[in-house]
């Protein structure tokens, strides 16, 4: 018997039995479905946030005191405005280099309010960050060292608290203290969650004034290019340990931010397609339940099919390729609903969702050897019964 | 009729033990037996006489516990199963009593599934079927599905299926069971002029003395064994046979 003969009575098996095939698939669709649809978002949600830490700007690395590891509470900090000045000679160009100092608090313009993310930093941020100025301009190397109420909004917070009007040289209220708006940053989105375009950037030496704080919580700085960002790390927290003995300082990088997150996300995609796949698995036992019944079903076909000359393997064949054939077409329908499924949500929702190839390839390859593996059991109970006693079954 | 060569069923000493729950059954007690070329043969007896296993066996569809079966003077003993279908699908032909056609298959299609496992081409195995189901007078019923005809129509179906193969030996058990008179007639006329025309050999199985007569050899079974053969003579149309 040729493989499409054997192709073609399965289907017609299969066709004259349209609802329990279609219920049958409907245990692998949903398998294929889920591992499509998930390991979709599991990706869209890795790609977003490489896609918002390069959004930073580039070569940055974050110098904060303390060792990072995930999931630890951060370090008390010790460093002040003098570090920074440590660092910047460190470095050789204090351009590069900028501090940062951050507080939640209330700001107010009238009677609208809004709590907001106050950043005391310097100049030298849009030198590091991608941070582009959409009206007037940023703060100054002078606003820093006269500690002016200045502050540079994001664009959140300029369109809750002003509206319409054009915010700058108007007075905005930050922690009970008046300050000048001087500039708005264009709109940037966010970053793990966070969104940048909530942010107040005001002169640093303000900053510690107005909270009572001497200590910085961190300071970025620029290399100069890819290869620079490894030693320069390394010098700078050598630099920091030096003056610091006994003390940890991390210095955090796109490369190792990038890294850190894709592995975890990773982890989670593969968390979500292994659920998926167990789902798979078990429309693959329903698969396995429906050809035993089949063959129970068929026991007079199958002897009467030996005794006009099938052989035990073209009764196997017949099994394990209808068996195989519910699963294959219960994974190609999985995928395109998967696809769609996908698609839809990505355009419908605030949920990333990117289809790989990979998960395709794995959906439809799974589901052939699920049909395969779960087919064999039952294709070989067919395959071997005794054509007498199955003549005589009724 | 002149059979040259090798019979077409060769028997000798034929025996087939049971475990039914534990209990061993001898169903054949030592069976031998020679049917030639195209003979026609009936085999009669009681339920429980062994008639049935001694068909199967012949139909290479069981084993023997003992003895020696040659099928067109191939050993079956030696075969593997894999060969075993192969001479059940070239050299015998089944006709069942309850039919045993595909329900949701046609005339045509029931009739040609021999030749799928002869892998012969789609269009060949349509035109053996369709000759077939002319030759036992369905040319009409080509499309039809097993519920849409009669039963005498079903067996006759079942025969040309029997035949598309064109074996050296039709084997029937009870063709004529579930049959009426009218349809049964029918049937063995069927049979009578395949044995006659054909040249091949028919060994039928039947309670019926009316269709055992068809046959020229009546071999009675009791309890395991060859009670009376009155064969392989030929020409000896049933008249000593009892109802």
């Amino acid at each position: 018997m040729s493989l499409r003969e054997a192709l073609a009575m399965a289907l017609e098996a299969l066709r004259v039995n349209r609802l329990r095939s279609a219920l049958t698939m409907l245990g692998v669709i949903i398998g294929v479905l889920a591992v499509v649809v998930l390991v979709a978002i599991g990706t869209g949600a890795k790609d977003e946030i490489e896609r918002q830490i390069s959004g930073l700007g580039t070569n940055i690395i974050l110098v904060v005191p303390g060792r990072i590891t995930l999931g630890a509470a951060p370090t008390q900090s010790k460093l002040g405005l003098a570090d920074v000045a440590y660092v910047r000679r460190v470095v050789g160009d204090p351009s590069k280099v900028t501090v940062s100092l951050q507080s939640g608090e209330t700001v107010r313009v009238g009677r609208t309010e809004a709590f907001v993310t106050v950043i005391g930093t310097d100049q030298n941020l849009v030198n590091i960050f991608e941070r582009p100025v959409a009206k007037g301009r940023p703060l100054s190397g002078t606003d820093v060292d006269t500690r002016r109420r200045v502050a540079v909004l994001g664009s959140e917070v300029a369109d809750r608290l002003f509206g319409e009007l054009d915010p700058i040289g108007r007075q905005v209220t930050v922690a009970g203290a008046r300050f000048r708006v001087v500039g708005v940053y264009a709109e940037v989105g966010q970053t793990f969650g966070l969104s940048r375009d909530q942010e107040i950037h005001i002169p640093v030496t303000t900053a510690q004034r107005l909270l009572g704080i001497e200590r910085i919580n961190g300071m970025a700085v620029g290399a100069s290019g890819p290869d620079e960002i490894d030693p320069l790390s390394d010098k700078v927290t050598a630099a920091l340990r030096e003056r610091y003995p006994g003390e940890q300082f991390s210095a955090v990088t796109q490369t190792a931010l990038l890294g850190t997150v894709g592995s975890v996300l990773g982890m989670l995609t593969g968390v979500l397609a292994a659920i998926a796949g167990i789902s798979l698995l078990v429309g693959g036992v329903g698969v396995s339940n429906i050809m035993l019944v089949s063959v129970r079903e068929r026991t007079r076909e199958i002897g009467l099919r030996k005794a006009l000359g099938a052989r035990q393997r073209d009764v196997l064949a017949q099994f394990l390729i209808e068996a195989v054939l519910l699963t294959t077409i219960g994974g190609l329908v999985g995928i395109v609903l998967g696809v769609g499924g996908s698609l839809a949500i990505a355009a419908l929702t605030e949920v990333p969702a990117s289809i790989t190839w990979w998960s395709i390839v794995l959906a439809f390859g799974v589901s052939a050897a699920v049909g395969v593996f779960f087919g064999v059991a039952p294709a070989r109970r067919a395959g071997r019964l005794d054509p007498v006693i199955a003549l005589r079954a009724e | 009729m002149t059979s040259g060569g090798a019979p077409a069923i060769e028997a000798v000493e034929l025996a087939r033990r049971y475990q039914l729950d534990g209990v061993a059954v001898e169903a054949l007690r030592g069976v031998s037996l020679r049917v030639g070329e195209g003979e026609f043969a009936a085999i009669v007896g009681p339920s429980g006489s062994g008639k049935s296993t001694l068909m199967h066996l012949l139909g290479c569809l069981d084993r023997p516990s003992s003895g020696v079966l040659r099928i067109n003077g191939v050993d079956l003993s030696r075969l593997p199963d894999a060969e075993l279908a192969e001479l059940r699908n070239r050299t015998i032909g089944f006709v069942f009593q309850s039919f045993h056609l595909l329900s949701r298959t046609t005339a045509l299609d029931n009739v040609a599934l021999p030749l799928v496992y002869r892998g012969l081409g789609r269009a060949e195995r349509r035109a053996r079927a369709r000759a077939a189901l002319e030759s036992v007078g369905l040319g009409h019923r080509l499309h039809h599905r097993p519920a849409q005809m009669s039963g005498g129509e079903q067996q006759r179906v079942a025969i040309a299926r029997a035949l598309v193969g064109e074996p050296k030996v039709l084997l029937a058990d009870e063709p004529t069971g579930n049959l009426d008179s009218g349809s049964g007639a029918e049937v063995m006329a069927i049979l009578d002029r395949l044995n006659a025309e054909g040249g091949m050999a028919v060994v039928l199985v039947t309670h019926d003395a009316e269709v055992a007569a068809h046959a020229r050899r009546q071999i009675h079974m009791r309890d395991g064994l060859i009670e009376r053969d009155d064969g392989p003579r030929g020409g000896t149309s049933g008249g000593g046979v009892r109802v």
